[in-house]
């Protein structure tokens, strides 16, 4: 009796010291996955950025619009997988703000986590364990590469949520192991995987499949064949029933609704980010496998010195925690790596200039595109951020230059990147602001920041019938309704908008004078700008510009007059440049309006000709030193045709 | 019994939460006592749509409308001279009006006034009771159906382009046919023989699939191998005329409307639908014309069509004096058991107008002619100028002589692409009166005088639908039935390469396509940005 009880008390001190190992281990692994989610959480807000998303300018094909109220939530309810659409494009809505997006994006991620974690642990692969971020990889992966995928992660995170009501409301028949009580068990798992399948099918669309495949796995890990039958079935006959007989959506869509192939996500455009997406999931799995392995060597390891590892509780522990560490420091360095490969920065710096270029934020547009984004958006923007900064004829030379980045008009039908649309606009031709941005509606959707530049182009041409529409529109947004409430409430009380200066003032530079073509040579444009309204200042300095950037000297001094319009007794640098090359080359005098050259521009010019003669006036030879001393001004694009070369 | 407990509990909080919202969101009680005891307004009530002054069908869905006067809660009392009174109380300014009981009152009441007392309670509780506002229910009926094409006000890159069919005694719309069928071509120009469903042609145009007219023929649906431009069938339903045109898009720079359409090269063919053939005449396809917008008389023995003169040689630029072509109307006799066509005879000239005479419609009576006219050119809705005109051809039949006037209907914004109903009481039309570029489609009484009543705007159950609604309404027809054949089927047909084989005989307003190549059936001879039109 002693000697049993000697035992069980012994036994019952394994149980106990087991329990505390798993209870250890579950407090480690919350730990562990609580750190996780911090550092995501901070990466994608504070690394990634992810409110270039929402402005992505149509980068991003698939952004959905939201609006607020019945009619739009209704829209929804009519096919499969709608509600999951509608809950994605309200969530999308939150990438306005970088730290909701972040949020919204880990949370989804949590989810996955959870979700997964539950499965595995259902179907007793705790080994596999570490699969469960999996999910959150993959979703880090879409935010590095800047893609839009949210629609499918959403209804896929409801069919997870919905697998794990599934596995949580049939537990208890799982401990059915025979006879009548497992029939019966066994009927109602199914009863309940045809109403969840139902409910979840209308939600999720073919996002249920993921549902079904799942619990037909778990089924015949537990080797009822029956009920793997039933969800392989399920999975095959409710799209069909209730998508296409029912809902009467094509066979396709049915299937496919809210999965990768129906939503056209944008793999076609970034190939690439599919091909770093398998590599990292393979990585993934690679480093699993790694990790199970050793805990596999640490576990016969542990099991040979048992005994002694019993005698020696506080040093078990320590094994634990040292097994814990190792674990986390390897997640971190998988989870770092991944981010790290998988990120797209010449495409998040696109989407970042792009962003501040959209909320006019233009010192942010001049930091985040630096002094080598060369593609034509990017300079356009740079350009956009310089005159409104007042440093177009100063600084322009400093980043990089292109004659035709300068006025992007639309015609080559390439409605991406909307802000230079905006130029546009900004310059007068409001009408080809109009027809772009329309198209952009059409293409795009109703985004916000097409509502708006829309509303507004409506608004400056009196066209208030419009405006209004598309200001009632964009009341329902949600971050966007307040600027239209606004105007909604100014239009009704005066409809003219006399006092409000921004209207105003593109009233003053848009073009009046109609022309049957809306794309006209931008030199002409500029020109008709001028002569319309001489005191349009960006037509003039967006004309000054084009003559430089065409190395057009002779146009530069001969509009140089047009510069007594705006008043100002100094006159920038690249403009002095200009007039210098001018007045060198040809030698002929050149009046000032009454200015004159700042003498260091003068010194420049004698030291610059002075280091291109020094070389043979070799182009080749004198590039590196003249691109050293005078790599912003424009002497060096005049003579090289590039810019933005460090000084 | 803990369960059972559980149960109850949830019971008796899904109870509270409906009660709150029901009080809450719930119809509330109107006004009570005799209507002397209520303030009044000297001024009949704003009410958005316009449903005031207007003759509407019986069977029309109800004209839901927002009361646009600030109150706390509202009670609209709807009446005429038979049946029960609906009355609706609502805290909200949004008025629905319950569906079978609007249809019994209008039914007890053909031809009477239809009245709606509009009362407000302000913010101190007083009901103020507005001037009554009358409509006229009409004692014809309309057809049940409008057929539209639901488009972006771009519609540059073929996103989104649909037909769509609307029940007008409900508020069901259901998709004909949209371009997501067939790889996000265009489709358009959608026709129907005698305001009927079982005769239907719907232009297509496709990046990967080719240019077409999808013949629907009681429910089968064909492919032909051409593309048809506007589309009239002869009232036999033996043939149908269609317009070939060189569509150019061009853009404004700073006008109004952005977008503006020319024809540089149009003519006008027929599809025998026995022999399934193409064929001209060079009465209605001159060199030295623009022939388009092909309509027939009731009999069958008139086609009637807008010409206005080819001065140019190129065919790839817009000409300068773009803003001075102008359209005439003119009819030629046609004879179709031998094929024959007349004389052409001038209807109407620009040179008389002023004015491009576009879009001729004749009411199935054979009565009245309906057109529109605006300042240049060949696309009205696009023409803020464009405005609706009738002649009275039995007027005109009898003294030789085609007076037209302008109809009172007409607003500051374009007015087009009309059609009639079959009883010829009833026309639809498109508007941009609530805004440019927004069409919206219009329905209006036509009495027999020719006096076409104040329109009203197709009616929506929500009832601020328009207020935010970024989609255009064009060309609606009205159709006695709906159309039957199925969405899923008719993009089989597109996407299919089985197709009538069509030999035209003339490529001259197709100049570009080689001799022997059917007219825009290659693949790849349609892209999107060339030119569309709403």
């Amino acid at each position: 009796m002693a000697g049993s009880h000697g035992k069980s008390s012994k036994g019952g001190a394994v149980a106990q010291e087991t329990a505390g190992a798993n209870l250890n281990r579950d407090r480690g692994a919350a730990i562990g996955t609580s750190i996780f989610f911090l550092a995501f959480y901070l990466c994608t807000w504070l690394y990634l950025d992810l409110q270039v998303i929402y402005y992505s300018a149509g980068m991003l094909t698939r952004f959905p619009v939201f609006f607020r109220g019945w009619p739009f939530f209704r829209e929804f309810t009519s096919y499969p997988g709608g509600l999951g659409g509608y809950v994605a494009a309200f969530l999308a809505q939150l990438f306005h703000y970088s730290w909701l997006a972040a949020g919204v994006v880990t949370a989804q991620a949590l989810l996955l986590c959870l979700c997964t974690g539950y499965f595995l642990k259902t179907l007793g692969l705790r080994r596999l364990y570490f699969l469960r971020f999996a999910g959150a990889i993959v979703l880090l992966v879409f935010c590095s590469q800047y893609m839009y995928h949210f629609a499918m992660t959403t209804t896929v995170c409801i069919a997870l949520v919905f697998l794990c009501l599934y596995l949580k409301l049939t537990a208890s028949s799982d401990e059915q192991v025979s006879g009548p009580a497992r029939r019966r068990a066994e009927v109602r798992a199914g009863a309940l995987f045809l109403v969840l399948s139902v409910i979840l099918y209308y939600v999720a669309g073919g996002a249920f499949l993921l549902f079904a495949a799942l619990c037909a796995v778990r089924a015949a890990r537990r080797r009822r064949w029956g009920m793997a039958t039933l969800c392989v079935l399920g999975g095959a006959l409710i799209p069909y029933v209730e998508g296409v007989l029912i809902f009467g959506v094509c066979p396709e869509k049915a299937f496919t609704e809210s999965l990768p192939g129906s939503c056209k996500m944008d793999f076609g455009v970034h190939r690439g980010a599919g091909v770093i997406g398998g590599c990292v999931v393979l990585f993934i799995v690679a480093a699993g496998l790694g990790l199970y392995r050793l805990k596999l060597a640490g576990g016969k390891a542990a099991r040979g010195k048992k005994t002694a590892r019993r005698k020696q509780s506080k040093s078990h522990g320590g094994a634990v925690e040292l097994r814990w560490i190792v674990d986390s420091a390897m997640l971190f360095a998988v989870v770092g790596m991944v981010a790290l490969l998988s990120y797209n920065g010449p495409r998040g710096r696109l989407l970042k200039i792009h962003c501040y270029a959209c909320r006019r934020m233009w010192p942010e547009v001049l930091k985040a595109a630096g002094h080598d984004s060369s593609g034509y958006f990017a300079i356009n923007a740079v350009n956009q951020a310089l005159y409104h900064t007042g440093r177009l004829g100063d600084e322009m030379f400093a980043y990089p230059q292109h004659p035709d980045a300068l006025l992007l008009s639309g015609q080559d039908q390439v409605l991406l990147h909307w802000h230079k649309f905006d130029t546009q606009l900004d310059l007068g031709l409001v009408n080809m602001a109009q027809k772009n941005f329309t198209e952009c509606m059409e293409v795009y959707g109703e985004h916000p920041l097409i509502l708006k530049r829309l509303a507004l182009i409506n608004m400056v041409k009196r066209n208030i019938g419009a405006a209004k529409i598309y200001l009632r529109a964009l009341s329902k947004t949600l971050f966007e309704a307040d600027w239209a409430r606004y105007y909604l409430v100014a239009l009704d009380t005066d409809p003219e908008l006399s006092t409000d200066r921004r209207i105003g003032q593109l009233r003053s530079v848009a073009l009046k004078k109609d022309h049957s073509t809306i794309f006209v040579p931008a030199e002409l444009a500029y020109l008709t700008l001028l002569e319309e309204n001489s005191k349009n200042r960006m037509a003039f300095e967006y004309l000054m510009t084009l003559y430089m950037l065409g190395k057009q000297v002779d146009k530069v001094t001969g509009s140089f007059k047009r510069i007594s319009e705006f008043g100002d007794k100094e006159f920038p640098r690249h403009y002095q440049e200009a007039i210098c090359i001018y007045a060198y080359s040809t030698g002929k005098p050149v009046y000032l309006e009454g200015r004159t050259l700042d003498p260091r521009v003068r010194k420049e010019i004698e030291e610059f000709s002075g280091i291109f003669n020094s070389f043979g006036k070799n182009k080749q030879a004198a590039v590196g030193p003249l691109a050293r001393e005078f790599g912003g001004t424009y002497f060096f694009y005049h003579l090289f045709g590039f810019s933005g070369v460090e000084k | 019994m803990k369960r059972y407990y559980r149960c109850f509990l949830a019971f008796l909080v899904v109870l509270a939460v409906g009660v709150l919202i029901y009080r809450t969101y719930g119809s509330p009680a109107g006004p009570s006592g005799a209507t002397r005891q209520f303030g009044s307004a000297s001024r009949a009530p704003e009410i958005r749509p316009d449903y005031s002054g207007t003759v509407i069908p019986a069977n029309i869905a109800p004209l839901n409308f927002a009361v646009m006067e600030e109150g706390l809660q509202y009670c609209v009392r709807i009446h005429s001279l038979k049946g029960e009174q609906i009355e609706v109380n609502s805290r909200s300014a949004n008025i629905t009006i319950p569906c079978g009981r609007w249809r019994r009152l209008l039914e007890a009441n053909l031809g009477q006034q239809l009245k709606f007392d509009i009362l407000v309670k302000d913010k101190s509780g007083q009901w103020t009771r507005y001037e009554t506002i009358t409509n006229t229910i009409a004692a014809e009926a309309i057809d049940d159906y409008l057929v539209y094409r639901r488009i972006h006000p771009a519609c540059s890159a073929w996103k989104r382009i649909g037909v769509y069919q609307r029940n007008l005694t409900s508020f069901d719309e259901s998709l004909v046919l949209d371009n997501r069928y067939f790889s996000d071509g265009c489709l358009n120009c959608h026709t129907f023989c005698n305001n009927k469903t079982d005769k239907m042609l719907i232009g297509i145009r496709s990046v990967d699939y080719g240019s077409s007219a999808l013949l629907v023929e009681n429910g089968k649906a064909k492919k032909i191998g051409t593309k048809f431009g506007y589309t009239a069938w002869h009232p036999s339903g033996r043939l149908a005329v269609y317009s070939i045109n060189q569509v150019n898009q061009f853009f404004h720079s700073s006008a109004g409307e952005v977008r503006d359409v020319i024809d540089l090269n149009s003519l006008l063919a027929y599809y025998l639908d026995g022999s399934e053939e193409v064929k001209t005449s060079p009465a209605i396809s001159k060199k030295d014309r623009l022939e388009t917008y092909p309509a027939w008389s009731a009999d069958g023995r008139y086609l009637y069509f807008c010409s206005a003169p080819l001065t140019w040689s190129r065919y790839d630029i817009i000409p300068a004096d773009y803003n001075q072509i102008k359209y005439d109307l003119v009819r030629i006799s046609y004879d179709i058991d031998s094929d024959t066509w007349g004389e052409l005879e001038t209807v109407l000239s620009a040179a008389d107008t002023g004015q491009s005479i576009l879009l001729p419609r004749i009411s199935p009576d054979g009565r009245w002619l309906l057109f529109c006219m605006c300042d240049y050119g060949c696309f009205p809705v696009y023409r803020a100028s464009s405005d609706l005109y009738m002649i009275d051809l039995k007027t005109a039949g009898q003294n030789g002589r085609y007076e037209y006037r302008r109809l009172d209907i007409n607003s500051d914004e374009s007015e087009s692409w009309h059609s009639w109903s079959s009883n010829s009481r009833w026309i639809a039309f498109s508007s941009k009166r609530g805004g440019d570029p927004f069409t919206r489609s219009y329905l209006a009484y036509v009495d027999g005088q020719g006096k076409v009543h104040k329109p009203f705007v197709l009616p929506q159950k929500d009832p601020t639908y328009y207020d935010s609604c970024l989609w255009t309404y064009s060309v609606p027809e009205l159709v006695v039935e709906p159309v039957r054949a199925v969405k899923e089927k008719l993009g089989r047909v597109v996407r299919g390469t089985e197709q009538i084989p069509v030999d035209f005989p003339v490529t001259r307003a197709t100049p570009q396509v080689p001799p022997g190549t059917p007219s825009g059936a290659g693949r790849g001879g349609e892209k999107p940005w060339q030119t569309e039109r709403e």
